[in-house]
């Protein structure tokens, strides 16, 4: 979650869900539809207009709505004071004393606390006839109620359910509404990885040198011409190690996993199958027909199996090994104070699920113990964001340097 | 049953559980939605998205309904499930039920759309349904023939039924259904599907009511219904009272013969009362609508101008009220033929704004290229393997007060065009060409978007039989504010006009074209920007002879 979007990709097994269609171009904001779809391979993910920007105002019926009109990074939230005068996340979470006006962007930026009250108050808690705090508190939940609305359909869509999942949450806004999030969806863990404003620019030092290459390859799994299936097989390995030679990978070091879209005869979405390894051929049919009946279980609930089913893609995905990078992380805070075990202090934040006000010890990101167990309330402090950890949370600190939160299940 | 939801308490929900809960209703729908389609068989559901899945309360009123909907079901799924609960109340229903119709006078108006809906419970009690609809690839009898003479003609009738019964399959229905229709596996899948959608919706409006501890839905759709209805109110009470009158002339199926479209339309403070006394009667071919249609596309028409941003539910309909004669080609009864509806049907928010046109101008669109050309081939391929689908091609969409309009967009209903690689892949088709008519769009300050223009050709050495084509070429969509009329549409067979309407055959090597018709531009064409007609010159968009005649 960044100033304007917040975007949400399913991780499994440590490979990111990959779509086969992707939506260009769209003219009413982050609507499914009214973009150009592009039938290209890309991650599947999806984006919504909620992040620190988004605007918070009354629709006509008198409800609360967040986003996706943003403020962007100018004029911005009220509270930056370059002529914002519209409620954003930022002022909410500001208000409610989630972020520290001191330590914004490790203190090199000052934010106006007032100007965040009359925008709030002006625009929805007068309106609304409720308290600034609970005009406040209900910004912050619909933002993250939009993303876990989002998350929730996104998930469905792959078959799986969120509670078997840990939220990975960054981008400078993320952590600040995570855990709200988590808790939404049932997820118990939430991952806080360091330098969550530039884990985006770290993701494409870490990622291996990959490929994916489709070639139509039509007809009923059961009447296949084998021997022109392996033949594809290698045509398309040929090209993808071609490629990945080209970008300097040893031909040793490539890994390749096949799969096909299959579906049953008449239906129009196929459903990716990993295909077994080594030599195709007829003998391979029962695995295949099993590896989608898996799948197709997974995502609809219920398979059919006296259907017959039909090939349409062949896939390879060729990847050379993973660079092997360490990460040193550097006290790049500035001016924060250094306590014991990372507290440098208590604040007093507006919780809904408290009920009101409570304290909440603040610690700084820099400066957390390792192998020591920490309890919520509380607020990490970093440089380019700021975690939240609810009243039942408890947290800790990784040989990584990940914040790992878990949740009250 | 209504006692069963008055039980509940009348606490006021909090503006935030509120926007919260209303907004996950209709996730929740999009969710059903996207399992209804991904495991659908036909491609009427997943390429033309003929479907809509919807919540609704204990009383049948549609609380929140899928992003991708047909507009008519919105207005007629929470008609069908109060015909359900008058023939199944509440007493008779249990978990596990699952009822089924696709009776066009209790539903959407023609016989190949499958009405659903599960009732919900909270332990014994009855909180509200899942509803679906989605347009079945073939329904048995003559289907979609624009010459069908009665009801009976066009295919299997299922009245009001227990599909499932606690949990326990009807197998007669099944085999009913199966016996009737061409292509079973691919109605009985699209079922299935439909059944998989109202599960989802089930469970999740499970999750929601215990997440937020509620006990049903009452308090929530109160809150929906009574915010929608004042923002239709408000809407309402923006056009001063009044009648404002207007009358269309639609081209029918039987060539010569139009019909004649009357609408008056009486604004009085927030209420208003749409009625369309002086329509002609009914046509002895399948162009027809019931009442339940007539009422979805009229409400369609006035929610898109009146009240745009609110979400579709049943509270927004409330202060409207539609009349049209029994026996009108808008009100037709039992058991008129009525498989093209929709050709009726598209034409009814065009009238709404008709005649509201002379009250105000200024939120009035120029009329759109409608109605779609959804019509059927089937046949048989040379493998002797039957096939059986249906194709929809889009108009253009009129001009509106503030900008132009697109091209090949389906407006008034919600359906998407069938891609060539789809249509080449399930049919013995090869498709020549697709393409933006130009001058297709009328002329205007702001200019209408252009229809396609589509030809393919038959492989297939059998025959196949093309039904239902409709092809609004007489009176093409009129202009709004000065704008000039968009082009009007035409069906070729090799090369040869032919009418509307009629059943014909395409033998090998055959060659259909459809030109469909554009949409109409708003004001006066001669204030179009200099810059913006040299663009549409440059993109092919209209004509250097148009740009000479009309622009300059």
């Amino acid at each position: 979650m960044g100033g304007t979007t917040a975007k949400l990709c399913l991780i499994q097994n440590g490979e990111p869900a990959v779509a086969r269609e992707f939506e260009v171009a769209r003219v009413r904001r982050f609507k499914r539809g009214s973009g150009f779809p592009l039938r290209i391979p890309a991650i599947e993910l999806i984006e919504i207009g909620a992040g620190g920007g988004s605007i918070a105002r009354l629709d006509d019926l008198g409800l609360l709505k967040v986003g996706p009109d943003s403020s962007g990074a100018n004029p911005g939230p009220a509270c930056y004071s370059q002529g914002g005068t519209l409620p954003t996340v930022t002022d909410a979470n500001l208000v409610l004393g989630y972020l520290n006006p001191n330590y914004f962007l490790g203190g090199d930026m000052a934010l106006d606390e007032n100007a965040s009250r009359r925008a709030i108050n002006e625009h929805c808690a007068v309106p609304l006839k409720v308290t600034l705090e609970e005009a406040a508190a209900g910004i912050c939940d619909l933002v993250s109620e939009n993303m876990a609305d989002a998350a929730r359909v996104h998930i469905a869509e792959q078959g799986e359910d969120p509670r078997r999942f840990s939220l990975m949450a960054f981008g400078g806004a993320g952590p600040l509404h995570a855990y709200s999030v988590a808790a939404k969806l049932g997820i118990r863990e939430l991952i806080c990885p360091a330098g969550a404003g530039v884990i985006s620019s770290l993701g494409q030092l870490t990622a291996p040198m990959a490929f994916d290459l489709v070639q139509t390859h039509y007809g009923l799994v059961d009447e296949l011409d084998w021997k022109r299936f392996r033949k594809s097989q290698a045509d398309l390995s040929k090209e993808a190690k071609s490629y990945l030679k080209l970008a300097g990978v040893p031909e040793k070091q490539i890994v390749l996993a096949y799969s096909a879209d299959i579906r049953y005869v008449g239906q129009g979405y196929e459903i990716r199958v990993p295909l077994p390894v080594g030599a195709l051929s007829a003998k391979s049919i029962p695995a295949i027909r099993r590896a989608f009946w898996r799948e197709y279980q997974k995502l609809y609930g219920r398979s059919v199996d006296n259907v017959t089913l039909e090939m349409v893609n062949l896939r390879l995905s060729a990847r050379g090994p993973r660079p092997s990078l360490r990460l040193n992380w550097q006290h790049t805070g500035g001016a924060h104070g250094e306590g014991k075990a990372g507290l440098i202090g208590k604040r007093r934040i507006y919780l809904r699920e408290a009920g009101g006000y409570c304290n909440a010890d603040v610690y700084s990101r820099y400066s957390l113990a390792t192998a020591r167990e920490y309890r919520g309330p509380a607020l990490v402090e970093e440089r380019e964001s700021t975690t939240l950890i609810g009243k039942s949370g408890k947290f800790s600190v990784d040989s990584h340097g990940n914040l790992v939160i878990r949740l009250k299940s | 049953m209504a006692r069963s939801t008055k039980q509940t308490s009348k606490k006021r929900i909090d503006p935030f559980t509120l926007e919260i809960v209303w907004s996950r209703l209709i996730a929740i729908c999009d969710e059903a939605a996207g399992i209804l389609q991904r495991s659908s068989f036909s491609t009427i559901v997943r390429e033309n998205h003929d479907y809509a899945c919807m919540v609704l309360d204990a009383e049948g009123d549609g609380l929140a309904q899928s992003g991708r909907s047909i507009p008519s079901f919105i207005g007629t799924l929470p008609i069908s499930v109060k015909g359900f609960l008058k023939r199944f109340p509440p007493s008779s229903l249990q978990e596990g039920d699952v009822i089924v119709t696709n009776d066009p006078w209790l539903c959407t108006g023609h016989l190949p759309d499958i009405t659903m809906a599960v009732p919900l419970f909270r332990g014994e009690r009855l909180i509200g349904f899942a509803g679906a609809i989605a347009h079945m690839t073939d329904i048995g009898g003559r289907y979609r023939s624009p010459d069908s003479r009665d009801v009976h003609e066009e295919g299997l009738f299922i009245p009001p039924v227990k599909l499932i019964e606690a949990g326990k399959w009807n197998p007669f229905v099944v085999e009913l259904i199966e016996n009737n229709v061409r292509v079973p596996e691919q109605v009985m899948g699209d079922v299935r599907a439909l059944l998989g959608a109202c599960a989802q919706i089930e469970t999740r409006v499970g999750e929601l009511l215990d997440e937020h501890h509620l006990k049903d839905l009452a308090t929530i759709g109160m809150e929906v219904k009574n915010r929608s209805e004042m923002a239709m109110r408000k809407g309402i009470r923006e056009i001063p009272d009044g009648t404002y009158r207007a009358e269309m002339m639609v081209e029918s199926y039987e060539p010569g013969k139009p019909l004649t479209l009357c609408i008056a339309l009486t604004v009085k403070g927030s209420k208003l009362r749409v009625d369309y006394t002086g329509s002609s009667p009914q046509t002895r071919t399948s162009l027809n609508a019931v009442m339940n249609y007539t009422f979805a596309y009229t409400c369609y028409g006035l929610k898109c101008l009146l009240s745009p941003e609110v979400p579709n539910n049943q509270g927004a309909f409330r202060p409207i009220t539609v009349y049209a004669p029994p026996g009108s080609y808008l009100n037709a009864q039992r058991p008129s033929a009525v498989a093209a509806r929709a050709s009726a049907g598209h034409y009814l928010p065009a009238a709404v704004y008709k005649a509201l046109a002379s009250v105000i101008p200024e939120r009035i669109p120029g009329e759109a290229g409608f109605p779609f050309s959804g019509f059927v081939l089937s046949g048989a391929d040379d493998n002797g393997k039957p096939y059986s689908g249906i194709f929809f091609f889009a108009g253009g969409q009129g001009a509106n007060p503030m900008s132009d309009g697109l091209a090949n967009l389906s407006f008034p209903t919600n359906i998407s065009c069938i891609p060539a690689e789809i249509m080449e892949r399930e049919f013995p088709l090869r498709v020549l060409s697709q393409a933006i008519r130009p001058d297709g769009g009328g002329a205007g300050r702001y200019r209408g978007g252009a229809g396609q223009e589509v030809s393919f050709q038959m492989l297939a050495n059998t025959p196949g039989r093309v039904a239902l084509v409709y092809r609004r070429g007489d009176f093409p969509p009129e202009g709004m504010a000065g704008g000039g009329p968009g082009a009007p549409g035409d069906i070729l067979l090799n090369g040869k006009p032919i009418p509307s309407g009629r059943t014909f055959w395409l033998n090998l090597a055959d060659i259909l074209t459809l030109r469909l018709p554009g949409g109409g531009g708003y004001g006066n064409p001669k204030k179009r920007p200099k810059e913006a007609v040299r663009l549409d010159l440059a993109n092919g968009v209209i004509t250097r002879r148009t740009v000479e005649n009309v622009y300059e």
